[in-house]
């Protein structure tokens, strides 16, 4: 499976939207990720650069490099769903018959899908509370650290959804790197 | 509200559910039985993630990646060749050794099953036979996460608090590794001469070895600047981490030129996927955690082994038993975020050294990534060879059976693991 280059899966009917919207959050999430790890490097190591070549630092480096992270985090997570990065425990369920296994991998998704409609709707209810709050070293909301949340669990959603009403996919996960 | 959380998330994960998304439910079922509020999930998530140390881990394993796409593995191997020279069982010996090189850029045993496997499988088991190649492949993988620096000793220090640090646990895994490799090149040698394998390799050369290590310093320059520049405290760990993928792309574009730019938006995203899988379970296992500490979960656990045992060394055996089991059926990184909070705490009221307890925990789940019948190197292993599970697990054993022999040596002379963060001041 490419990593960058996510398309509709062809769906028709009713579908056909969700098939749609769930392809177009793929392609900004890959490419919203390949700006967030490439700044994390960049202040990271620029911000070493800096102390030891010219004997400074740049004030708020800790806090957008922390930024970044935590959007790179939430933001991969459905892209982590569709390719079944996510790890789980295959005991029991891999003894089912079929039938029963396409029911339950359902279920699990429809369960799934409510826990990141929940996380969705707080994390925009306390981004909106919060919205007046600064970062300590920039001139922007601090709720911007909450947001990727509330992104992340619609988009996560829509995966599961899609799963729900279309059943597990049958392709193995395409991820083997871990941290082991 | 403990017991509560406990069988949902055991329920749902048993039911195949992500673990991530299992912690999840399990986090609402406690907030529901306990009537706190539901704005306490994202908030603690985010918190949680939140954190400059854990940015380390997609730093270290994009660090990889990019060593990998630069070529580091030939060199590694040509380099492995001329040390071990003709002898019999030659090419096991230098996957160890490939190993073990790897093990010192990447912090991944199953990156590096995946590298070593797809890349030195094909001519050992032309001389080998597929079984005994597998395995040692899987074991020479299993490195990795022991010899710094180490994904898995990130997310346990982070887990753990403050009373572990990185470059302490780092050091703690230097001599256990070394010793691992010897005893799995003894291994080797000792299979080797019994089922008779032939010489391979060519006859030991000081000026080959000398061209080879001319031409690996730069890929071996890596650990000394990152690993040093953290143990000597010139940087945090996760600078160093950043460091190290400044390091692999001057590597890549200017001294191999094997990577080029248009490597690197695939190998950031995968980077990213990566490190959400553990990201994702730390993010919603600090919720449960969370709900599990204000019912006094810990206490009670606590004032439960006191029960069975008073005895630190008692407390060691049994964690170490339980690890065992656990790391059979769970993926390692899982059994960190959740059992680290609970076990690590109690280990200090024993007054157990925490780098000691973090290494044998570490070292533990490591050896768990080796086990049937949730081995994730085994996996790989197997997608690479082609073999069942069941053939690789014959296979294999014996090396396991040295890896907890090993365990149990450091467990009972903890100057093992204790010598060079001491002498580092950790």
């Amino acid at each position: 499976m490419d990593l960058m280059h996510y398309a509709p899966r062809g769906a028709t009917g009713l579908l056909r939207p969700l098939d749609r919207l769930t392809a177009a959050f793929d392609v900004a999430a890959a490419w919203a990720l390949v700006v967030l790890v490439a700044v994390m490097v960049a202040v990271v190591s620029t911000q070493v650069a800096l102390r030891y070549l010219l004997n400074s630092s740049i004030n708020w480096a800790d806090e957008i490099s922390r930024l970044c992270f935590v959007w790179s985090m939430f933001i991969a997570i459905p892209l982590g769903l569709k390719s079944g990065a996510h790890i789980g425990v295959d005991v029991l369920a891999a003894r089912l018959p079929a039938p029963a296994r396409d029911a339950l991998a359902r279920l699990m998704a429809l369960l799934g899908a409510a826990l990141m409609l929940l996380v969705a709707w707080e994390a925009a209810r306390i981004a909106y509370e919060q919205w007046d709050e600064l970062m300590a070293s920039v001139d922007a909301s601090a709720a911007w650290f909450i947001v990727p949340l509330a992104i992340a669990g619609v988009h996560g959603a829509l995966h599961l959804l899609w799963v729900v009403l279309t059943g597990p996919p049958t392709a193995a996960p395409v991820l083997l790197e871990d941290l082991g | 509200m403990s017991l509560i959380v406990i069988c949902v998330f055991l329920g749902l994960a048993l039911l195949r559910m992500p673990l991530a998304l299992a912690l999840g439910a399990s986090a609402v079922a406690g907030l529901i039985a306990s009537d706190v509020e539901f704005n306490l999930l994202p908030s603690r998530m985010m918190s949680a993630v939140n954190a400059f140390p854990l940015m380390s881990i997609p730093f270290f394993i994009l660090a990889g990646e990019l060593m990998l796409k630069a070529g580091m593995m030939e060199r590694l191997i040509d380099l492995a060749n001329a040390v071990i020279g003709r002898v019999r069982g030659g090419l096991a010996h230098v996957t160890v050794l490939a190993g073990m090189g790897l093990s010192t850029v990447s912090g991944a045993a199953v990156a590096d099953a995946s590298a070593l496997g797809s890349t030195l499988l094909p001519s050992l088991s032309k001389h080998y036979g597929m079984g005994f190649s597998a395995a040692v492949c899987a074991a020479a993988a299993n490195l990795g996460p022991i010899i710094p620096p180490s994904g898995a000793m990130i997310v346990y220090a982070f887990m753990a608090g403050p009373t572990v640090s990185v470059g302490g646990l780092f050091m703690a895994g230097l001599v256990p590794g070394v010793l691992l490799v010897v005893g799995m090149l003894a291994m080797c040698s000792y299979i080797a001469h019994k089922r008779k394998f032939p010489l391979t390799g060519e006859a030991l050369s000081l000026a080959r070895v000398l061209a080879e290590l001319k031409r690996s310093f730069i890929i071996f320059l890596m650990p000394v600047v990152v690993i040093g520049g953290i143990v000597g405290g010139a940087f945090t760990a996760t600078e160093g981490s950043a460091v190290a993928v400044v390091y692999a792309l001057l590597i890549g574009f200017f001294v191999t030129r094997k990577l080029s730019l248009a490597d690197l938006p695939e190998a950031l995203v995968r980077t990213a996927l990566t490190s959400a899988v553990v990201g994702a379970m730390i993010a919603f296992a600090s919720v449960v955690t969370y709900m599990l500490t204000i019912d006094q979960l810990p206490q009670q656990l606590l004032t439960l082994i006191q029960a069975l045992t008073s005895n630190p060394l008692g407390y060691l055996l049994l964690v170490s038993a339980l690890l065992f089991v656990v790391g059979m059926f769970l993926e390692s990184n899982a059994a960190y975020i959740m059992l680290v909070p609970l076990l690590h705490p109690i280990a200090i009221k024993f007054g157990i050294d925490p780098l000691h307890f973090g290494f044998l925990f570490v070292f533990n789940l490591v050896i768990g990534m080796l086990t049937p019948p949730v081995g994730v190197v085994l996996f790989v292993i197997c997608g690479v060879s082609g073999l069942k599970l069941g053939e690789l697990t014959k296979h294999v054993w014996p090396f396991i059976a040295l890896m907890y022999g090993l365990l149990l040596v450091c467990l009972f002379v903890p100057q093992l693991v204790l010598t060079v963060p001491r002498a580092l001041g950790y």
